[in-house]
Formats: structure tokens, sequence, C-alpha cells
């Protein structure tokens, strides 16, 4: 239980969470939800800042993941836990902490229906695919003389800042309103980690000697937030299109751009069989030389990674994408999404439900599939259509069966209307 | 969100950590006894058995001791010795209708002319710029005018004066009487002292004539026709066209200083002359330097010469030329300007110095107080061969020389035989005496000292000198083996470092008439060969090396927290072996020790036959373990004493063979500390 009260301390923070009405009475007290197709726009200020951050897992359960949410030691029995099964072990962990303004009191381009917005965030992604092998070698070692395979393997690291200012549109008088957004954002790449294995990636040891099979490519690059490295562009676009009398579908693109790094990203590759019995000492006299084992280490290491260090890359970036379909039903409202995270997985498909449990509460669950099947929980709150909060859980089955399954997150949302 | 932030701040310092389990090869080596002693210092023999040989040469006397050439440069501060011109000469005429203007009116006419008699103050100009030069003053010469008579009738008077046109200086006033027509009169001036410019005036002050006797032709074109020469001419300064002339001339002898030595002849392996030229002569210098008596590839007309041209200086200022030139393969005469005549003489060198213009058409002005200031010489002369006398000299020479081979081992030994052998060589070709005052062995480990004693060790012998052409060094060799010293136990002392004292008197019994002589890789040396099989018995030898360490240089091995090495010996030698490593920190305290206290683990030797020889390698495997605490210590250590042992069954003798070989392979179980 005291791991569940973390998860929900953990869940104390911002996130936007769209609903949909056609009852106006019932989102009158939600006027930061300005493309809500199901209520007309408010003319106002709307300061929005939220956070989401997802962990969904498979092969893994929670108490291997604990120990790097909150920075203990991964004890030997949870490694040997998880590494009893073959399974393919899968992680993919996204978080975004965004901040927004929308002016709507004020129209520009002297058209009623344009109004400017501005927007910043910091956004990571990262995606892990590891065969039991690889996972077994990474967090237990390789005293087994067995053969570790560790083929089609990857792992995607992304995080990321932006900033930038867009339009938002809409036209509400039509019989099918619609509204959609544009932003340009210029973005700078904090970190990028992109590893791949192929085919005939094994390792086979004993203290006498290693045979290692390498087939991958490798690219890491960094920039620090001071400097100019690493900058790029990216496009957003939002679109809500209320197809029927009750039924709303969205699309949304999300950081469709590149970023380019001078002289400092690194690549390495290979695609050979290695053999290593250990460093030979040709002569007795190298051992006065106190560098000679680092050489050695540093020559060895050279072969199985053929590293190009301080090259130019261009990184483009895979964009987050997500199709929704709301409708508002006599029980409540329901929605279908799927959503493709922006990484190398398998795309999220999730049903949701929600609906007004008083009027300024909004509460809601939802159940999907990425990696495995998770179950959420969310909730909206308004007081005196000014200020707004949103909260919610995300792999509440996972915090409930930590030893079993893997995945966490939050959400969390703060809005002020003026 | 703050709430939030806070508690990322408050953990980010720290990660998430675990530990793996690895297992991998470390190193591996096969070493014989070639990579303790190193190649060179082996000799193997034809039964594959091998002798040690240990070689050390000294050098007891080297060239820089009789011949250090100092750089000798000369300076010249001069003002030119001579300036001339050569001889000119140019033509002029002063014609009747400048005489006489009314008779251009008559030009062309056959008629009587009339006695006339014109005086003039008013002249002509008689521009010399070409012809002779614009502006000079003289320190001696002449000028020589002839007047011609070109007119119809008898001149009985001219007189005539030729002046600088700016000042006003006479130059010449003479008189000239009862010319005939067509005739010529001559009168010569000197000119010593005189200033004349370019620009001259020739003024007839007085003509005065015959009348014709009947009709003659009048043409006022033709008169007093003037030639002028200037000869003999020494200047004092000029502005003119120059002639190719010499300006001055050194030719000198000068003497080196090389101390003791007295130097007749030497060939020159590198060096240079140097010439440094200052001149405000406002003309192209052109300084030419030789050394006569020298020669290259022995062709006597191949010396040392070498032209430098200073170009014109600017007026008021002085124009610089640095040269220099190679010397190397000369040969040079150290005997002044005659080596073959009386007086001897030696550390002499004879060497010409001129400063001379050529004709360049150009105009230039030069005094005879313009100066040249020259700096030339011969610097960084090193010699390949030098001959001469090179002086008695005396001296004694102590040096201590380091045993590597024996500084790091302590125990006992015992060896089969052992010879050493002590031999001069000289390559000088000056005689010395030589006397070995002693040859000591010194073992600095265990404060013991053996002399080398030997009823062969001569009390002072002559070291001959080299002979030249062909070139063959003299030797004197010493040898010392057990049967006539005591060398064995001279080694078996396991000397780190011997101990040599000569001394020596050069050239004892005088010159051998200045044909000694030196090449730049002359040298007397003390050579020192020590051999002995290897076959050698030891209850106990022990190596110990100290070295600086540092394991954190290695890349992560911070994140190794503990592990177990296993070292797999496959020994080849009849020695059994061990090994610790004793981890220090900067004070060469001990920290901790590879193995646990009170323990030793042990390679044991190979199995050898009746014969002493080995028979089958045999593996020990000998396990460290390295626990998180003494890990910690071993990543402290700055310092390492890595300590060897090795005894032979029974402290008996054995031959060591070129086919044993001791194999290690080094194999470890680390606990590594990953984190993310």
């Amino acid at each position: 239980m005291k791991t569940v009260f973390k998860i929900f301390a953990f869940a104390m923070f911002p996130i936007q969470i769209f609903a949909q009405n056609n009852d106006i009475n019932k989102w009158k007290n939600f006027g930061n939800y300005y493309d809500n197709l199901y209520k007309p726009i408010i003319k106002t200020e709307i300061v929005n800042a939220s956070y989401y951050q997802n962990l969904s897992a498979a092969g893994l359960n929670n108490k291997f993941f604990y120990p790097f949410i909150f920075k203990n030691n991964l004890e030997k029995n949870v490694i040997d836990n998880n590494l009893k099964s073959n399974k393919l072990k899968k992680a993919e962990i996204e978080t975004n902490i965004n901040f927004s303004y929308i002016n709507l009191k004020k129209n520009t381009f002297k058209n009623k229906n344009i109004f400017w917005l501005l927007n910043g965030a910091y956004s990571g992604r990262t995606s892990m695919k590891l065969t039991n092998d690889a996972a077994t070698l990474i967090f237990k070692g390789n005293t087994d003389t067995a053969k570790y395979t560790f083929d089609d393997c990857y792992f995607y690291n992304l995080r990321y800042n932006k900033v930038g200012a867009g339009i938002f549109f809409i036209n509400e008088k039509l019989p099918k309103p619609y509204n959609f957004s544009i932003l340009v954002n210029i973005i700078q790449v904090e970190n990028f980690a992109d590893f791949v294995s192929y085919k005939n990636n094994y390792l086979k040891s004993n203290e006498d000697s290693f045979e290692t099979g390498l087939n991958y490519d490798a690219t890491f690059a960094s920039a620090k937030l001071s400097g100019f490295d690493g900058m790029g562009l990216s496009a957003d676009f939002n679109l809500n299109y209320k197809i029927n009398k009750n039924g709303i579908l969205s699309f949304k693109i999300q950081d469709l751009g590149f970023a380019k790094f001078k002289n400092s990203a690194d690549f390495y590759t290979s695609n050979n069989v290695y053999k290593f019995d250990g460093i030979h000492i040709p002569s007795i006299s190298n051992l006065n030389d106190n560098t000679f084992f680092q050489n050695q280490i540093d020559s060895t290491l050279e072969q199985y990674t053929n590293k190009q260090e301080n090259i130019d890359k261009t990184i483009f970036i895979i964009p987050q994408t997500e199709i929704t379909y709301t409708t508002h039903q006599k029980s409540g409202y329901y929605s279908a999404a799927l959503r493709k995270q922006g990484t190398k997985n398998n795309p999220e498909l999730s049903l949701r439900y929600f609906n007004f449990i008083k009027p300024n509460i909004i509460g809601g669950v939802s159940c999907g599939y990425l990696n495995s099947i998770f179950l959420n929980a969310d909730a909206s709150l308004a007081l005196k259509n000014k200020f707004f909060f949103q909260f919610g859980i995300k792999h509440i089955e996972a915090l409930l069966l930590p030893s079993k399954l893997g995945g966490a997150g939050v959400i969390a949302g703060f809005q002020i209307l003026y | 969100m703050l709430v939030f932030a806070g508690f990322l701040s408050c953990k980010k310092d720290r990660n998430s950590s675990w530990d793996s389990e690895y297992v991998l090869p470390i190193a591996q080596a096969e070493m014989d006894i070639s990579d303790i002693t190193g190649d060179s210092l082996l000799i193997k023999n034809s039964n594959n058995s091998f002798d040690l040989v240990y070689d050390y040469t000294v050098a007891v006397d080297s060239i820089n001791n009789y011949l250090a050439v100092p750089d000798t440069l000369q300076t010249k501060s001069v003002t030119l010795a001579n300036l001339m011109l050569e001889n000119r000469t140019m033509s002029d005429t002063i014609t009747l209708g400048e005489i006489y203007p009314l008779s251009k009116l008559l030009d062309g006419q056959t008629m009587p002319l009339e006695a006339f008699d014109i005086k003039s103050n008013t002249g002509q100009d008689i521009d010399v710029t070409k012809d002779f030069f614009k502006q000079a003053k003289f320190k001696d010469g002449y000028i020589d005018m002839t007047l011609s008579n070109d007119l119809p009738v008898e001149a009985e008077k001219i007189v005539f004066v030729l002046l600088n046109k700016s000042d006003q200086q006479i130059i010449v006033y003479d008189s000239f009487l009862n010319v005939l027509p067509g005739t010529s009169a001559f009168t010569s001036k000197p000119l010593a002292g005189k200033k004349i410019d370019g620009v001259l005036v020739g003024i007839v002050k007085q003509v005065k004539t015959k009348a014709s006797d009947g009709p003659v032709l009048i043409n006022s074109k033709k008169g007093i026709r003037l030639d002028l020469a200037i000869r003999d001419i020494q200047l004092e300064y000029a502005t003119a066209v120059f002639p190719s002339q010499n300006l001055l001339t050194e030719n000198q002898e000068v003497q080196y200083n090389f101390g003791n030595s007295q130097v007749t002849y030497m060939e020159i392996k590198s060096g240079f002359v140097v010439m440094e030229v200052f001149s405000n002569v406002q003309e192209e210098i052109i300084l030419d330097y030789s050394i006569p008596n020298s020669s290259r590839n022995f062709n006597p007309n191949d010396f040392v010469k070498q032209t430098v041209k200073v170009p014109p200086a600017t007026k008021g200022s002085y124009s610089k030329v640095v040269k220099q030139f190679p010397l190397d393969g000369y040969a040079v005469s150290y005997k002044g300007k005659t080596p073959d005549l009386p007086p001897f003489k030696y550390n002499t060198v004879y060497s010409e110095f001129s400063a001379r213009i050529e004709y360049t058409g150009i105009e230039r002005t030069i005094s005879l107080s313009d100066s040249v200031f020259v700096r030339f010489g011969l610097v960084e002369i090193k010699p390949k061969l030098a001959i001469g006398d090179f002086g008695k000299r005396e001296f004694n020479f102590e040096q201590k020389e380091k045993i590597k081979a024996f500084e790091n081992i302590k125990g006992d030994i015992s060896l089969e035989d052992v010879k050493l052998s002590l031999w001069f060589k000289n390559t000088f070709g000056i005689e010395a005496d030589m006397t070995v005052e002693n040859i000591a062995g010194v073992n600095n480990r265990m404060s013991k000292t053996v002399s080398l004693m030997s009823s062969q060790l001569p009390g002072t012998f002559t070291i001959e000198r080299a002979k030249n052409n062909p070139f063959v060094p003299f030797y004197y060799p010493l040898l010392f083996d057990k049967s006539n010293s005591n060398v064995k136990q001279f080694l078996e002392n396991m000397p780190d470092e011997i101990n040599y004292k000569f001394s020596m008197v050069v050239r004892p019994r005088g010159s051998f008439d200045y044909t000694d002589f030196v090449f730049d890789t002359s040298k007397l040396t003390a050579n020192l060969r020590l051999e002995m099989p290897v076959e050698f018995g030891t209850a106990g030898l022990e190596l110990s090396q100290l070295k600086s360490f540092n394991l954190n240089s290695i890349k992560n091995i911070d994140k190794v927290k503990s592990a177990v090495m296993k070292l797999e010996i496959i020994n080849g030698y009849p020695l059994e072996a061990y090994t610790d490593i004793e981890f220090l920190d900067q004070t060469e305290t001990v920290l901790a020790t590879l193995n646990d206290a009170g323990t030793l683990q042990r390679a044991m030797p190979a199995n050898t036959d009746i014969n002493g020889i080995v028979s089958n390698p045999v593996t020990s495997t000998l396990i460290y373990e390295i626990p998180p605490d003494k890990m910690y210590l071993v990543k402290k250590a700055v310092k390492i004493r890595i300590k060897a042992g090795f005894k032979t069954p029974e402290g008996k003798r054995f031959k060591i063979y070129s086919n044993y070989k001791l194999k290690v392979k080094l194999k470890g179980n680390f606990i590594y500390e990953n984190s993310f």
C-alpha cells in the first residue's frame, strides 16, 4: 500500500483532459476546454500548465521499476524474478510538461475565428525492447556459459524542449462545426539515443574466452540547454470535427520536425564476430607502461564499435499521432482512441468512459493496451469557472499487482481563466 | 508541480543501481628468460642452452677534452682606399657666330675678313655631365685642353676661361697666342683639390685676329674648337657613373685559441663562414672572402671562397647583408699563409678579403669617406679530423655504473662458471699511459663490495695511439675467469653497481712531430663483458620492483566492487615461483597485499628428468579474492611493489634452455555496480 500511496502522490499533477458534450449547460462550468465542440467558445484568456508521465511495460513488473522511479537499489531477487520468464522485455516511458496560453478575447488577422496561442514544453520519450538474454547480461551478468542472444533489440530515447506560437481557428456556426490549431516550434534536443540490433547478436563466454557476434547501429547525441546545438523546428496540428449530433472526431499530430547536431553526435556500428581471450602482453616491459591496459582495452573496444565521434547528425523526430472518436450517449461520454507515441513501439489502443459526477466534477475511467492491458482513472474539477484542476492515475492494475505487472503513470493539470 | 519538482531535485543526485556479475579473461602472456633479461643479453648455444652476456662500455676520454673550436669572428670598419674615374674626353666648339654675331649676316660669302678684337665676359655652357661626371672633387689628376683654330684667319690672341657654372670657381684660365688657321694650342692644368661641376662655362674672354690676306669663306658655324680631357684621376668624392674598381683588400692571418692544442690541419665536418656587412656606399659592393690554403675532396682549386653582394645604400642610411656559407667537407691548413715555409705556425688560418664595385652604368655618389663595416669568420666549426699536438694531460677517471640486472634481486645465487673480459680501445691518434686503480662490484642492498682481484691486472701499461691511413684502432685486452681471478665471487655478490677507477697520462712522451690526430668519433673506452652460462641454483631469490600505480586510470574501474582473480600458470622452468603485490600509499605504507596475510600461493616447478632437463611443465592455479574492503584499498593505492620469488628444488643448479616457457593467464570474476 505504501507504494500505491507514492504513486498517488506522484499523480498530483496537472494534465489536460478533453471531453465533449452537446449539452451546453453541462459544459458551462468548463470554459477551459476551449476546443471542445460540445459547447460554444467563451471569450477569455487561458493559462494552462500540465504534466503527463506514463510507463507501460511488458515482461517486467513494477517491483523492477520502482527502484528506477524512486532511485533505490535494484535487488537481486527482483531481477531474478523478472528474468525467470523468457518473454521479451519492453518498456515505453513518456513524459510531458506543458505550458500554454491562448487569448480568445482578441481575434487576429482581422478574422473573428482566428486566435493566437503560445506553447512551451519539455518532452521525453523512451522506448526499449530487450530479449531476456540481453536483459540478463545487463542486470545479472554473464556467469552462465550458455549463449546469450540479443537480436532485434532496441533502445530509443529522445528528450527535448520547445517553444512555439500558432493559431487556433474555430468555426462554430456550421451544422458540423470544427476547429483546428497549428503551431510552429523551435526545439532543442537535449538527448538522443537510438540503438538497434539486427540478426546474429550473441555472446558465448567463459572465464577463458569471449565470442561475440555483433550486428548493430547506435547513434548518441546530446546538447546543453545553454548551447545552440541540437536545434531544430517542429510543427503541431490539432483538428476537432463534429461529424454528427453526438460524435466528434479528433486528429492530432505533434512534433513533426527535425533537429541538427553539429560535430557532437557519435555513431557506432558493427557487423562481425569477435573473439577475446584476454589482453596479450607481448613483453613483460609493457607492464611498466601505466597506460598499456587502458590502451589495449580502448583498441579492443574500438573493434567492437567502429566509432565515429563528433560527427554531424540531423535527427528526424517521429511525431506523436492520435485519432479519437468521442460520442455522447444517455449514459455518458465514450471515446475510442488510437495513439502512436512517436517511438518504435506498437500503437496504444484505449477506450474511455467519462461523465459529470457533479456540475463541476467530471470523472472518467479508461482501459486499453500498450505492451499490456492497462486501466486508468481521471477526474476534472472546476471552481467558479475560473480555476480548473485535473488529475488522473494510470496503470491501476500494475499498482495493485506490482509483482506481476509493470506500469505506472500520472496526469495532472491546472488552468486559470481571466 | 512545485512539490514534485522539489522531490525530483532531492533525488536527482542519486541513481538507481544494481550489481551484475561478470566473468572474463583479462590478460595472458607467454614469457621466457629473454623477457626478463632482454634478447640482446642472451646468446643461444647449439644445445639450446643460453649464455648470458652483459656488455658495458665506459668512455674514459673523448674528443671534447681535446678540441673545442671557438667561434672566431673579425670585424673591419674601413673607408674606401681608392676611388677613381677612367680617362675621359669631350669636345665643344665656340663658333664665329657666337664670338662675332655680325658674321652670321655674311655666312657663306667669300670676302675679305677684317681684323677684329672682341672681348667678352659672357660664355657658353659646356655640359660634361654625361661624358665626365655630375660633380667631383679631385684628390689628383689633370685636365688637358686643346684649342683648335677653325677660323679662316690667324688668332693673334685667345684668352679662355673655364669655370663652374654654379659657384663660378675657375678651373682653367689661359692665353693662347698666334694660333694659325687650322692649327691647335695645348695646355694642361692640375685638378688636385678642385671641385668641378658637371655644367661648366667656357668664356672666350678675348679673341684678337688678324685681317685676312684676301677673300675668305665666311662660315659662322666654325670657330674655336675646344677639346677637353681628364686623366690620372683620383677622387675624394664624385657623382658619376663609376667604372669597375677595387675599393679595399685585406689579407690576413688569424690565430685561433684551441687551449692546450696546437692544430696544423683540420677537416671540417660542419661549420660556416659568416659574413655580416653594413655599407653606406651608394653603389653595390661586392665582397670576396677566401681561404686559399683550403681544399675540398683533395682538389686545391676547390678552396673556400665566397662572394657577397651588398646592395647600394640609400643616402643617409646603410644597407645590411648577413650571409652564412657551409664549410662541410673542407680541409683547412692551420699553418698560416705559407704552410711550407718557415716560420712554423699552428692554429693560424690565412684568409683574403676584398671589396669592389663593378660598372653598372648608373650614376652614383661615392666618397672616400664612405665606409664598409664587415664581420666575418668561422663559426660552429665541428672538426671531423684534426692533426697536431694536443698537449700533455694527466687525469683520474672514476665512474659508477649501475647494473640493472641485479638491482632488484635479493637472495643467493650459485653460478656454474663466469668470465669477465676487460679491454681498452683507443681510436685517438694519441698515446696514453693507463693505470687501473680498482674495479669493484657493489651490492648496495646487502652493503657488500667485492673488488676484482687478479694476477692479470697489470700496474701501469701503455695504450698506444691508433694508426691512420688506413685507420686501425689500438686494443689492450685483459681476460679474467675463475682460474685467474675472483670473478665468480665478484658476480655471485650480485652487484648492482660497478665502480671503475683509472688514472691516465696522455701524450706522456712528447709530440710525434705534430702528427697526433683526433677524429670526431675518437674515444678511449673501457669495455667490460661478463659471460656466464645460464645455469644457476638458488635456495631463495627474490625480485622486487616498486612502480607507480593508478587503477583508477582504467575507465569505470570505480564500479568494480569486488573481484576474484584467477592466475593460471603453466610453468616450464625448473623453478618454484611465487608472487605477491603490495598496494602502497604515497608514503609507501602497505594498504593491502594480493595474498591474504600469512598465505603465499606458489606455482610449482616443472618436472625434470635425471639430467635436470624439464620433461613437462606443471600447471598451477592461484586464486586471489579481493572483497569490497580490499578492493577499496587497492583503488586508493598509488604505488605497488611487485615481488616475485624463485627457488630451485633443493637449491640445485639448473641449466636454462631456449624452449622453456612460462605461460600466464589472468581471469577475473567481477561484481560490477551498474547504475541508471
